[in-house]
């Protein structure tokens, strides 16, 4: 008689319980753990701006300068640039006849150096190789200030949303 | 006979017991696991929006280094369309002029570029 009752009480627990007592320990609790990601990026000060002067050129070639007579002032008022005169009424009375270019580059190169002939020369075609590296530079810094851009675009904080992706744990 | 029923009330007693705490722990992963997914979903919707983000800049980004190379080939074109030796010798006067402009343009581009860069944080 015990042991019918035992095997009912046994076969009950199980009927009742659902097979659940057979993992005496139960389920397992979940534990969910969010870390946080948030990316905190300083943005560094950029550099201060170029400061550049440019330099001077000078195109030289024996082409004559063009000396223009001075204007007249003629009797209605107006003023008149006359086609002939001498070289004490021109524009530039100290520019000998068939001064040229280079004759003022010369002329100036001397004024500026104690009456030494002295400059540093280029070609016409090095001038052009300059302007274009020089394009190629101004090329190169503008698309590099763009992925700079780019670069804080994304990586600045927007309202609440942040730089990366954040989680944050609800408890 | 009434021993069997206190055993198995005791018995019935002790399984809802256990039954009810397993069914608290269910609850409670359940809603653990709810916010884990409301989570996922947040975390999913925020990385979703920073590629958006990454997208549109890099657009921008490409869309503006085409300016800038159109830009240099532009300048660059003026080479090709002039004979600069030519024009040199013929009018020195004119070249000399546009030349110093030229280079005076470059340059304050350049700082003018930079400027916009260095102000950007501000």
């Amino acid at each position: 008689m015990i042991q019918k009752n035992l095997v009912l009480l046994i076969s009950s627990i199980f009927l009742f319980t659902g097979c659940s007592t057979l993992g005496l320990l139960g389920p397992k609790r979940i534990e969910t753990i969010s870390k946080p990601v948030q990316i905190d990026i300083m943005q560094p000060d950029l550099p201060r701006p170029v400061e550049l002067t440019a330099p001077k050129w000078y195109v030289v070639s024996e082409a004559r300068i063009a000396n223009p007579c001075k204007k007249i002032v003629q009797e209605d008022g107006t003023e008149k640039r006359p086609k002939v005169c001498d070289l004490s009424e021109t524009e530039n009375p100290d520019w000998p006849e068939g001064y040229t270019y280079l004759d003022r580059f010369l002329d100036e190169m001397k004024k500026q150096n104690n009456g030494e002939v002295v400059f540093v020369a280029t070609s016409v075609g090095d001038y052009k190789v300059m302007a274009e590296d020089m394009q190629e530079l101004k090329r190169y810094l503008k698309q590099l200030g763009e992925v700079v851009v780019y670069y804080r675009n994304v990586t600045m904080p927007n309202g609440d949303k942040g730089a990366g992706v954040a989680i944050k744990k609800n408890d | 006979m009434q021993q069997f029923f206190i055993a198995i009330i005791l018995m019935l007693g002790i399984s809802t017991y256990i039954l009810y705490g397993q069914n608290q722990t269910f609850k409670a992963n359940q809603i653990k696991l709810e916010a884990a997914v409301e989570e996922q979903k947040q975390a999913m919707e925020i990385m979703k929006e920073q590629y958006e983000k990454q997208g549109k800049a890099l657009m921008n980004m490409s869309r503006q280094n085409a300016q800038i190379e159109e830009e240099k080939a532009k300048y660059l074109a003026i080479f090709s369309r002039h004979n600069l030796d030519a024009l040199a010798i013929k009018k020195p006067g004119l070249m000399e002029l546009r030349f110093n402009k030229a280079s005076e343009a470059v340059m304050e581009g350049l700082e003018d570029d930079t400027e916009k860069l260095s102000t950007l944080n501000q």
